[in-house]
C-alpha cells in the first residue's frame, strides 16, 4: 500500500509541476479552425493507434482487448457493430493487428491469434516471458515487445526490449533482448525502432533484428506511447504531444509540441 | 491496586467498539453509485465542445489528417494535423469514461467504461451516436464500476451501490456519500 500511495503522490506531484511550464495550450492558439472547415476529406480507411491500444480494426472487424478477454465485433454494418465472439484471457494490456494476425501483449507474454476467420480468432501460439507489462508491435517477420516492471501489477517484472522472430506464427522465438530502464510504447520506421524508455525516446537500428543497436536517445520526460505516421513520429508524454520528423538517418527533429495546460 | 481497573477498561473498550460498529452502519461513506439512463441520455452525453487544453493525456490515434488525443475518462481532443509542425485544434468531443478509440470510415468506436459507443463523425461538429453496446463488458458491466474509478480509492475495499436492473441501464458511475452499501470490490 505504501508503494501505491507513493506512486499516486508522485504522479500528482508530476502533474502539478508540469503545470508550471509555459504551455502552448490548444485553446490559446489563435489559429483555431472551426470544425466545419475541416471535414474528413477521405472518409475511408482505418486509423492508426499507438502501441498501447486496446482497440484495433482488422478485416472489417473490431477487436477489443479488455484485461480479461478478447471480444470481436463485425463492422459489416459500420453504424451498428454486431458482437460475434469472446475468449477469456488473463492480464491483457494491448492489441496489435497485422495482416492475418492479432498480437496481444499480456502480462505473461505475447499471444498470437490467426484471424483467417475474423469472427473467431484462433489462438495459435504464445511467446512466454516472466510477469511484466508489455505492448507489442510487428513489422514483417519480427515482433518487438517491451517489458516493464514499473506498474503495480508488474512490480516483479523486468525492464527490457524483446525481439521475437514470428516468421512461423505458431512458433515465435526470441532473437534478442536489450535491457532498458522502464520501456512502454514503441513504434517502427523502416530499420529504426523507437522506444519510450522512462524519460527518453531511444532509437535502435534493427536492420539486424538479432542485434538491435542503440543509436541515440532523445530526452522526453514521461514518454509513454508512439505512433509512426510516414515520416512523422508522434509521441505522447505526461507533458503533452510531441511531433518529430524522421530524418534519413532516423534522427528525430522536433516539429511541434502541444503542452498540457 | 491498578489491577482492579483492568476489567473496567476492557468493558469500556468493548462498549466503545460496539458503539463504533453501530455508528459505522449509519455513517455515510464515500462510495460509487450507478447512474441509470436511456440511449437518449447517452446520446445527450456525447457532445462537441470548443477546443480545450490538454490535461490528463491518454492514448493517441491518427486518422487521415486528424490527430486524436484522449483526455482520460472525459473524451477526445481533435486536431487537424495535416501540417504536423502546426497541429490545429478543431474541437473536443465529450465521451464520458473514454480511454480507447478506433476509427474506420466515418465511424469512431469508443469505450465509455459502461459500454462501447459507435459515433458517426462524418460531420465533426455534430458527432452522432448510432449504437451503444455492452456485450464486451460481459456480465459484469451491470454489476460493478470500472477499474479507473475504484483505483482512486485508498484501502483495499471499495464500496459501491449494487445496481438494480429494474431501474434501467447503467450509463455511468459517480462517487457519492451514501450509507454503506452491500456491494464492494476487493482491490
Amino acid at each position: 500500500m505504501k508503494n501505491i500511495n507513493l506512486y499516486i503522490i508522485s504522479i500528482i506531484a508530476l502533474f502539478t509541476f508540469s503545470c508550471n511550464q509555459d504551455a502552448t495550450s490548444p485553446s490559446s492558439s489563435t489559429s483555431t479552425k472551426s470544425g466545419s472547415e475541416v471535414s474528413i476529406n477521405n472518409p475511408s480507411g482505418t486509423g492508426t493507434s499507438g502501441s498501447t491500444a486496446r482497440f484495433t480494426i482488422a478485416k472489417n472487424h473490431l477487436y477489443i482487448a479488455t484485461e480479461d478477454a478478447l471480444y470481436v465485433y463485425s463492422l459489416e454494418k459500420p453504424d451498428q457493430p454486431v458482437f460475434q465472439s469472446q475468449q477469456n484471457l488473463f492480464g491483457v494490456e494491448t492489441i496489435f493487428s497485422l495482416e492475418n494476425h492479432l498480437y496481444l501483449g499480456t502480462q505473461t507474454g505475447v499471444l498470437i491469434f490467426d484471424i483467417t476467420n475474423p469472427n473467431s480468432p484462433n489462438r495459435i501460439s504464445t511467446y512466454r516471458h516472466i510477469t511484466s507489462c508489455d505492448p507489442v508491435i510487428v513489422q514483417g517477420d519480427f515482433a518487438f515487445s517491451t517489458l516493464r516492471n514499473s506498474s503495480d501489477q508488474c512490480r516483479r517484472g523486468i525492464n527490457c526490449l524483446d525481439v521475437i522472430n514470428v516468421a512461423d506464427k505458431s512458433n515465435p522465438k526470441q532473437l534478442a533482448r536489450v535491457n532498458l530502464d522502464g520501456p512502454i510504447g514503441l513504434g517502427i520506421h523502416n530499420q529504426y525502432l523507437y522506444v519510450c524508455d522512462n524519460d527518453y525516446i531511444k532509437q535502435f537500428d534493427v536492420s539486424d533484428p538479432s542485434n538491435p543497436t542503440l543509436i541515440r536517445s532523445n530526452g522526453l520526460p514521461g514518454c509513454f506511447d508512439i505512433i509512426v505516421n510516414g515520416q512523422t513520429l508522434i509521441a505522447v508524454s505526461n507533458q503533452g504531444i510531441h511531433q518529430y520528423s524522421i530524418e534519413q538517418s532516423g534522427q528525430l527533429s522536433s516539429l511541434s509540441t502541444i503542452l498540457k495546460d | 491496586m491498578k489491577i482492579k481497573y483492568i476489567p473496567i477498561l476492557f468493558i469500556s473498550i468493548f462498549l466503545l467498539n460496539s458503539c463504533d460498529d453501530k455508528k459505522k452502519d449509519l455513517e455515510k461513506i464515500s462510495a460509487i453509485t450507478p447512474v441509470y439512463g436511456t440511449l437518449d441520455d447517452l446520446k445527450a452525453m456525447i457532445t462537441t465542445q470548443p477546443p480545450r487544453s490538454l490535461n490528463s493525456v491518454g492514448k493517441i490515434y491518427t486518422y487521415n489528417q486528424l490527430l486524436l488525443v484522449n483526455e482520460q475518462f472525459e473524451g477526445v481532443h481533435i486536431f487537424d494535423n495535416s501540417d504536423p509542425s502546426d497541429p490545429k485544434p478543431i474541437q473536443f468531443i465529450q465521451i464520458p469514461g473514454n480511454v480507447d478509440i478506433a476509427i474506420k470510415d466515418q465511424y469512431a468506436y469508443a469505450d465509455m467504461g459502461v459500454g462501447m459507443a459507435t459515433i458517426n463523425i462524418e460531420d465533426l461538429t455534430n458527432p452522432v451516436l448510432t449504437h451503444f453496446d455492452q456485450a464486451y463488458l460481459g456480465e459484469k458491466h451491470q454489476q460493478r464500476p470500472p477499474q479507473h474509478m475504484t483505483s482512486n480509492f485508498s484501502g483495499n475495499k471499495v464500496y459501491f451501490e449494487c445496481p438494480d436492473p429494474t431501474k434501467g441501464m447503467v450509463i455511468s458511475w459517480e462517487i457519492n456519500e451514501i450509507l454503506k452499501p452491500e456491494c464492494f470490490i476487493i482491490k
